[in-house]
């Protein structure tokens, strides 16, 4: 019948519930950005393939 | 509940739904058409910028030149009087290099046809895997690097031919498998780095001795792909492009 | 209601749904490439296709599981949920598209075969910023074929509605990869604080309705009083009870429906068979019990669906003492006739 089904349910919702906020939220903490390097050499950034991005 | 109540019952094989759920369907209706617009907007101003890099999709052009098959194979176009080259990276379709294509070409002048593939002013070609023939040029031989030594750089490793223009964006994460496949099937690494005021130079990535990836050195390098690395190599100029020759155990993950 | 199989049993309810839902996916396909390549003229038209489709999929999945709760909590919602079905197959579709146009993209024209790469090209298992994210991708795709697939009331009559509800409560698992899947994959590149809110309003907007919803239903599975010294048990009043609907209760760990109608009063299992849906939710109409989800009916004395229709639920004995409605909790067999308790001053 159907009260089975009704706890699988709620089973469901609160354990995905539980693990959907926490991998949320881990993946937008763990997301990196590539580093910049802080002083480029003069002899890289006068290459002509440089070019500034912004 | 109350008996009094009264309420208004919806049956879907009717072909009319009692008018105050009508009303109710209505602005469900509109609320979530307002929602997709909303959505879409949204979604479409939340992306980053786009860089201007191109991939020439059916148009076909001819070029002649020199070609160089190592490390990578390269087109080299004189022009004129000018002692500098245009070099052209060469791959072939696909997520293909094109070393098998050039390989019996190797210092000598051609003519092929392909499709330009360009981003600021790095210049690559697809190449029409049966298009090259052999032509009688004013031969330019490559320029002797410029060695500018040894740095530490930090960066991300792609595959030129995405990066270049043929994917836009092509690289980090969501285009991780895609560089990985593309570097095992021969397209040339670049070494892309940012200084800290948004300036970006990119540089084309080689084995130690200036050889391209091979075997166990290919595995370490496609094991990091898209990955925030570090990599201490020797930088060196060649027609205003760099290169990096590094060993693939001086490729580290930036933890 | 159908006693035969054809492909859609079409009225004019579900043309009029279906046709709202193919302009939705065509207004958000249209707003999305079209504004995108002019916000964004060097995007290819590979990526705002592969993005467009994604987040319309994305976006139509939203709207199928805000649809259950919404409707316990606003019943004059339920149009939506009678042919959510097609929602759900059009979405599989447009996820679809996605996960094929990926593939093409990011694994096709290489040394390995596609479906290969998209399995080894990335291995990095052990870690989150990096995790492969694509195959979460693919096998949420595979349950979403799985329920397309089976969507069909043929399906549903045939694992019967327990199975096919089990097996179509493996949305909310599709559902859990599809959000690591854009968590781990796009959301690690594109790190605009719009996107993540975006999503985390989807996902606050799913999982709080769902709670709310199931904690607005908890009164209704506290089980009544102990059955008394003769084994039945005590439901409500018959005022109580308004005309031609009815008054839930559960009893023995299941939920019944005791309807009154025209003088009378019959209890029935509140479980519909065709989906399960709350019989006690509908109302008695043409002398039948009228299911609020998809309108199968049943004769209330009977719990079987009038010929040629087949479906029968679960009957229970009825008897009225001093203005109380008592039941006996041990069901009949499905179809089992029970006469009615006859309400002594209406």
């Amino acid at each position: 019948m159907i009260q089975p089904l009704r706890r699988q349910h709620r089973f469901m919702i609160t354990v995905l519930a539980v693990i959907l906020v926490v991998l949320f939220v881990a993946g937008l903490l763990v997301r990196r950005t590539i580093p910049a390097n802080p002083h480029l050499p003069e002899a890289v950034l006068t290459s002509p393939s440089v070019r500034n991005e912004q | 509940m109350n008996p009094s109540e009264q309420r208004e019952f919806y049956i879907g094989y009717l072909s009319q739904a009692p008018r105050g759920i009508r009303r109710w369907m209505r602005a469900a209706v509109i609320a979530l058409l307002s929602l997709v617009v909303l959505v879409a907007l949204w979604v479409v101003w939340g992306q980053q910028k786009f860089a201007a890099s191109r991939f020439e999709f059916g148009t076909v052009r001819e070029f002649s030149g020199v070609i160089q098959a190592s490390p990578y194979p390269v087109l080299l176009v004189g022009t004129g009087a000018d002692k500098s080259a245009v070099r052209y990276t060469l791959v072939a379709p696909g997520k293909h290099g094109a070393d098998a294509l050039v390989s019996p070409f190797a210092g000598q002048s051609v003519r092929l046809r392909g499709t330009l593939i360009y981003r600021d002013d790095l210049q690559m070609i697809e190449v029409e895997p049966d298009s090259l023939q052999p032509a009688q040029l004013d031969g330019r031989l490559p320029a002797a690097p410029e060695t500018l030594g040894s740095l530490t750089l930090f960066g991300e490793i792609v595959d030129s031919k995405c990066y270049l223009g043929v994917m836009n964006p092509g690289h980090t994460k969501p285009h991780r498998e895609c560089a990985a496949n593309c570097i095992r099937g021969g397209i040339p690494p670049l070494f892309v780095v940012r200084d800290g005021d948004g300036k970006s130079a990119v540089l084309w990535l080689t084995g130690a001795q200036g050889e391209g990836f091979q075997g166990e050195a290919l595995r370490q390098l496609l094991d990091v792909v898209a990955e925030p690395v570090s990599i201490t190599g020797e930088v060196s100029r060649v027609d205003g492009q760099l290169f990096l020759r590094a060993a693939p155990a001086s490729i580290r993950r930036i933890p | 209601m159908s006693h035969t199989y054809s492909a859609i049993g079409w009225n004019r309810q579900k043309r009029l749904y279906d046709g709202v839902v193919v302009a939705g996916v065509i207004l958000y396909l249209a707003l999305f490439a079209g504004v995108g390549a002019l916000v964004h003229p060097n995007a290819t038209i590979e990526t705002l296709l592969i993005r467009g489709l994604g987040t319309c999929a994305l976006l139509l999945l939203h709207v199928i599981l805000l649809i259950g709760p919404l409707c316990r909590l606003q019943p004059q919602l339920l149009p939506l949920l009678y042919n959510r079905r097609h929602l759900g197959v059009t979405m599989f579709l447009v996820a679809l598209a996605h996960g094929v146009f990926s593939l093409i993209q990011f694994h096709a024209l290489g040394d390995l075969s596609p479906l290969v790469s998209l399995f080894v090209s990335n291995t990095r298992y052990d870690s989150l910023a990096n995790f492969p994210f694509q195959p979460l991708g693919f096998i949420a795709l595979l349950i979403l074929f799985l329920m397309a697939a089976t969507s069909h009331d043929f399906w549903l009559a045939n694992l019967t509605a327990p199975v096919w509800k089990r097996l179509h409560m493996l949305v909310y698992v599709a559902y859990g990869l599809i959000v690591a899947h854009v968590v781990l994959g796009v959301l690690q590149a594109e790190t605009s604080p719009w996107l993540a809110i975006l999503l985390g309003s989807g996902l606050l907007a799913v999982l709080g309705l769902h709670l709310w919803a199931g904690y607005r239903e908890r009164h209704h599975d506290q089980e009544l009083a102990a059955p008394n010294h003769d084994g039945w048990v005590d439901v409500c009043a018959v005022k109580d009870i308004p005309a031609n609907r009815a008054c839930i209760a559960t009893v023995a760990g299941e939920r019944i429906a005791v309807f009154k109608y025209e003088g009378k009063v019959s209890a029935l299992s509140n479980v519909c068979q065709h989906q399960n849906g709350p019989l006690g939710e509908g109302e008695i109409i043409d002398g039948c019990v009228t299911c609020p989800w998809h309108g199968y009916q049943y004769l209330p004395d009977t719990g079987a669906s009038p010929p040629p229709f087949t479906e029968k639920v679960p009957t229970f004995n009825v008897k009225i003492v001093n203005e109380r409605v008592f039941v006996d909790p041990c069901p009949n067999a499905p179809g089992t006739r029970v006469e009615p308790a006859l309400v002594s001053n209406e």
